[in-house]
């Protein structure tokens, strides 16, 4: 093995999260020293797909008030409150911080920043950089790290274990994918901002490497997945290839229409509609500006309506916005226009959109506090694979960028501080488990084996298994023979035949090693949502279709074991706001 | 077409394979997909590598045109493959080839590191001689200075500019398309005061005037950034920048 | 081990199809016009000569290799012009009233400015005849 490389403060992931992470710790502690490792270039990171922006109060006619409020029934209660309230008091300032960093943020003509409406919002708040914002933010940020000399980067370094010694996290072990070595990276903190895992399903607006390395890692050394069961489907993605029609496109007024041409949302309480030429279209909070959860589950009954059209990749309902006419639309939703050009061959400007709910965002992930500290000394997570928890049962559209910011700076900058109280490490027993992780990989994937499995049948069989069994809607059955095939298939993956037995930037082995995640993942959401008998948010169980707050207004804890996951539950921090019914159609 | 028509048809690829650890030639080894109507050349790399061949190696991720890792030369024109249709490319052969301009680090997985470094060197960040602090909130930008340089600032770093430069090809010191409109990008942005501090490079022989504006960069740009734009208004600034210098002041609305 | 291919570099570049050879050829044309400038002092020089060597220059104006000679100078020359005009707003990209013109317009402009100065050698030309 060669050399181990030693920091004192690692963050894994170069997203939002990640990013945000390193130049808080940078900027507050010049002499750390700091090192960022990701599978990716960090500018090949998920974040920059993220299209419609960031919530954070700043307009006088606003409130933090109001932004909470939203948040908290947004996630049907299952919010801690306490987080949120920081969360929300926080978000203007990083959203400032980032504009100082050079964001390209849309425009007032007074040359203030200006705002967009977007799902569940009593008022507009959504900071926006066209239809590009996540990809403007992640640049942003990119280019602001590179002036920080003292991080290190390790680009295209995969990250497959975490190193434990004495209770306490103290690096990791990953591949350098270039020369296909195992190297052992030292540090006495460790940030985890690998992102979320969407890839468990088989049609998601996620990137291919959102493959939840992090939440998988973190399982793994014990920590664990929290809330996992809820899973988001976003109502408008592009039938075959799942690619997001953003939000934003119904935040500038944008309708869904079912075959006949009837505005469906408004049979499912979510308000009365108002004609598309009246000034006060669209209605905050109302019809399409509805939360997603409830949006996706309206197409789910229309679909068994039989009003839905049939297409050859799937049902689907009409996005229009053809009444914004064409200078609105190469305004404020151009690539909105240029996907659904490229990839659905229709042109927005003269026909409407055909869309279906899509898998988008996870709401659980690695239990953290609200300094992002896990239950193992010296981890530390952020952004998409974190659950903090503000997100609850139902993330509100565009509180997840503001959580990389708000959260990415808060864990960086507790991560600092521990790095700093605990320097010592054990390096012999680190670099014996570096070996060891070596051995494991080696032995499961780079020897030549007869008759073995291939990656993609295994991807494809978990994949269907998540969608039958973990859909919009659930039912204990259709769950728990999900959580047999997972076990099943974790055992044939354990006998995969890879083509590739090389070492240089061996994309077949990084696809079953994230396979490893995937199954991992997959296991933690199918086995919550099968424990979590009752109906919040996104997870909705056909068979309790009923909320129930006296035995679950509670936080889900899946810990790994052998066979099947062990399930806790912790108690939902409530400050303020008690549960109450979620309405919306104001 | 009925789709089962449609299935039954298949189309053929050529694909650059080159592998450090034995090749010390680069080859072509053909391969047969199928051909469907809405598949981009990055669905056929994905079928082959699932089904048909493990080994390929290749960069992809967003599969709707944002990330910037997918850029191969297909038939000897670089493009963004999660963008580049089969149906463009009927009959057939599709060639599949790395990004020319670029060490190849393994069939179509390219060396980034010079590019990585030049990103680096041309200061994108904001540059302030003094920072207005964050709780007296945002700097003020019209929507008018913010289309000065937003244009510039779309560049998803796709590298296919430098691998249509030839340029670049033969001189690998041009800092080249896309850095030279980053670092244009934040010189016209209002909020930014480093012009001066950029300008040592641009300004050299590596920077804008290495640039002969041949003008495919624009051309091949999958994002509309106009790099070879950026490069020549940086020339004519800073021309207008050296005959400015001989005047004993300085005109109205000329130089910052 | 090889390790990673080198980057290779072809000096057949411009043969990679029109773009690139009409650049070349964009390239060449400001020896065509340097040629020019060459004919134009030997004009400046037989003038200078007196008479004799004006009827001269005349003469061999008349021969058709410089009738080819300056038809493909000609050929240059638009090619030079039109296809640095085209680059025009690349160059010099103009606002009015915070708005960005059109590159469409800068380049209709350019030709427009062509053709106003164009015409006025002729008109020129035309009375002095
Ligand atoms: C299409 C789309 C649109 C969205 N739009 C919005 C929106 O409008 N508003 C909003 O608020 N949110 C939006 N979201 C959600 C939001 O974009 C994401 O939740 C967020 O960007 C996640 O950021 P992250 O930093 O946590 O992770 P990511 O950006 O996914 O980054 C993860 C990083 O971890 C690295 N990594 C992963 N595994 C490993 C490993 N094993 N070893 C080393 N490195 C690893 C990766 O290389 C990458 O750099 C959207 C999401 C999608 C999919
Ligand atoms: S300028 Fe265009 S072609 Fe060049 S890297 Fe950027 S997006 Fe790609
Ligand atoms: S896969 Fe991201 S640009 Fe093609």
């Amino acid at each position: 093995m060669a050399d181990d490389l030693q920091h004192d403060l690692l963050i894994v992931g170069g997203g939002g999260a990640g990013l945000r992470a390193v130049i808080a710790a940078a900027d507050a502690y010049p002499d750390l020293a700091v090192a960022m490792l990701s599978k990716g270039y960090p500018i090949r990171s998920h974040t920059l797909s993220a299209e419609g922006g960031p919530a954070a109060v700043i307009k006088e006619n606003d409130s933090l008030e109001d932004h909470i409020h939203d948040t908290i029934s947004g996630a049907d209660w299952l919010a801690d409150q306490d987080a949120v309230e920081a969360f929300v008091r926080e978000a203007p300032g990083e959203m400032v911080q980032l504009e100082h960093w050079g964001c390209p943020w849309s425009r007032e003509e007074d040359g203030s920043v200006a705002v967009r409406p977007f799902g569940g919002m009593r008022i507009r708040r959504t900071w926006y950089a066209a239809d590009k914002t996540g990809f403007h933010m992640l640049h942003a940020l990119f280019q602001t790290s590179l002036k920080h000399t003292q991080v290190t980067r390790y680009d295209e370094w995969f990250a497959t274990r975490l190193l434990v010694e004495d209770g306490r996290c103290q690096g990791v072990a990953a591949v350098e994918l270039r020369t296909g070595v195992m190297r052992v990276v030292r540090a006495k903190a460790v940030i985890l901002c690998t992102g979320g895992g969407g890839r468990v399903f088989p049609f998601t607006t996620n990137a291919a490497i959102k493959t939840g390395d992090g939440m998988a890692m973190a399982y793994r050394a014990g920590v664990a997945l929290k809330d996992m069961e809820f899973v988001q489907y976003h109502p408008t993605g592009l039938p075959g290839t799942g690619i997001l029609i953003t939000e934003a496109a119904r935040g500038e007024g944008g309708i869904l229409v079912n075959t006949e041409g009837r505005r469906y949302l408004q049979d499912y309480n979510l308000g009365e509609p108002l004609d598309v030429s009246d000034p006060s279209h669209p209605q905050l909070r109302t019809m399409e500006l509805g939360p997603r959860d409830k949006l996706s589950q309206a197409f789910m009954k229309e679909q068994e309506a039989g009003r839905v059209f049939e297409g050859e990749y799937g049902t689907y309902t009409h996005l229009d916005v053809r009444h914004l006419g064409e200078r609105l639309i190469n305004e404020r939703i151009p690539f909105v226009r240029e996907l659904a050009k490229d990839y659905a061959g229709i042109d927005p400007v003269h026909a409407p959109i055909p869309v279906r709910p899509v898998v988008h965002y996870m709401m659980g992930g690695i239990d953290t506090d609200m300094e992002g500290a896990t239950s193992l000394p010296g981890l530390y997570a952020a952004g998409e694979c974190a659950c903090v928890s503000i997100n609850g049962a139902n993330r509100l559209g565009s509180n997840s960028l503001t959580e990389l910011l708000v959260f990415g700076r808060r864990a960086g900058h507790a991560a600092a501080v521990w790095a700093q109280e605990h320097p010592e490490f054990d390096q012999a027993s680190l670099r014996a488990q570096g070996a060891d992780e070596q051995e494991r990989i080696a032995s499961s994937y780079l020897r030549p084996r007869e008759g073995g499995e291939r990656i993609a049948a295994i991807r494809r069989e978990l994949n269907e298994a998540m969608e039958d069994g973990a859909g919009v809607y659930r039912d204990g059955a259709r769950l728990q023979a999900a959580t047999e095939t997972i076990a099943e298939l974790r055992g044939r993956a354990s006998h995969l035949a890879l083509d590739d037995h090389s070492h240089s930037f061996n994309t077949e082995l990084t696809a079953a090693l994230e396979l490893e995640s995937l199954l991992d993942v997959g296991e933690a959401v199918a086995h919550s949502a099968l424990a979590r008998t009752e109906s919040r948010g996104s997870h909705q169980r056909t068979d309790h279709p009923e909320r129930d707050d006296e035995n679950f207004l509670r936080h889900s804890l899946a810990y790994r074991a052998d066979g099947a996951p062990r399930i806790e539950y912790s108690d939902v921090t409530i400050t303020s706001w008690p549960p109450a019914e979620r309405t919306y159609g104001s | 077409m009925t789709s089962e028509a449609t299935a039954a048809r298949t189309v053929t690829l050529e694909v650059f394979r080159y592998h450090p650890e034995r090749d010390e030639e680069p080859s072509f080894q053909s391969y047969e997909v199928p051909y469907r109507e809405e598949w981009v050349v990055l669905d056929a790399l994905n079928w082959l590598k699932d089904e048909v061949d493990g080994t390929l190696s290749y960069r992809w991720s967003c599969r709707m045109g944002v990330c910037g890792s997918c850029g191969m030369m297909v038939n000897g024109l670089p493009r963004l493959t999660c963008n580049a249709f089969l149906r463009e490319f009927l009959p057939g052969p599709i060639r599949v080839e790395p990004l020319r301009g670029f060490p190849v680090e393994r069939d179509m997985v390219t060396v980034l590191d010079d590019f990585m470094g030049k990103l680096t060197e041309v200061k994108p960040w904001i540059i302030r001689e003094q920072e207005q602090p964050v709780e007296e909130g945002e700097y003020r930008q019209t929507p008018s200075q913010l289309a000065d340089f937003k244009q510039f600032s779309m560049c998803i770093n796709c590298m296919l500019c430098y691998a249509a430069c030839p340029v670049y090809e033969h001189e690998e010191e041009f800092i080249g398309p896309a850095a030279l409109a980053l670092a244009q990008r934040y010189n016209l942005d209002s909020r930014d005061q480093g012009n001066e501090q950029r300008q040592r490079l641009i300004w050299s022989d590596e920077g804008i005037w290495d640039c002969t504006f041949v003008g495919e960069c624009s051309a091949v740009c999958p994002k509309n950034v106009d790099p070879a734009g950026a490069i020549q208004q940086a020339k004519v600034e800073a021309t207008n920048s050296f005959f400015l210098s001989f005047l004993p002041f300085t005109p109205p609305g000329m130089g910052r | 081990m090889p390790g990673p291919l080198p980057r290779r570099k072809s000096n057949a570049w411009w043969n990679r199809g029109w773009p690139y050879r009409i650049i070349l050829l964009r390239e060449l044309s400001a020896v065509a016009v340097a040629g020019y400038m060459v004919l134009l002092l030997l004009l400046v020089c037989n003038v200078r000569g007196g008479e004799g060597a004006f009827a001269d220059h005349l003469e061999v104006l008349q021969s058709p290799l410089l009738w080819l000679v300056h038809a493909i100078i000609l050929g240059f020359a638009q090619l030079h012009t039109t296809t640095w005009f085209r680059l025009v707003p690349k160059a010099m990209p103009l606002k009015l009233g915070g708005r960005r013109v059109p590159d469409e317009l800068i380049v209709a402009g350019a030709f427009g400015g062509w053709l106003a100065v164009s015409a006025v050698v002729l008109v020129i030309f035309l009375v002095v005849a």
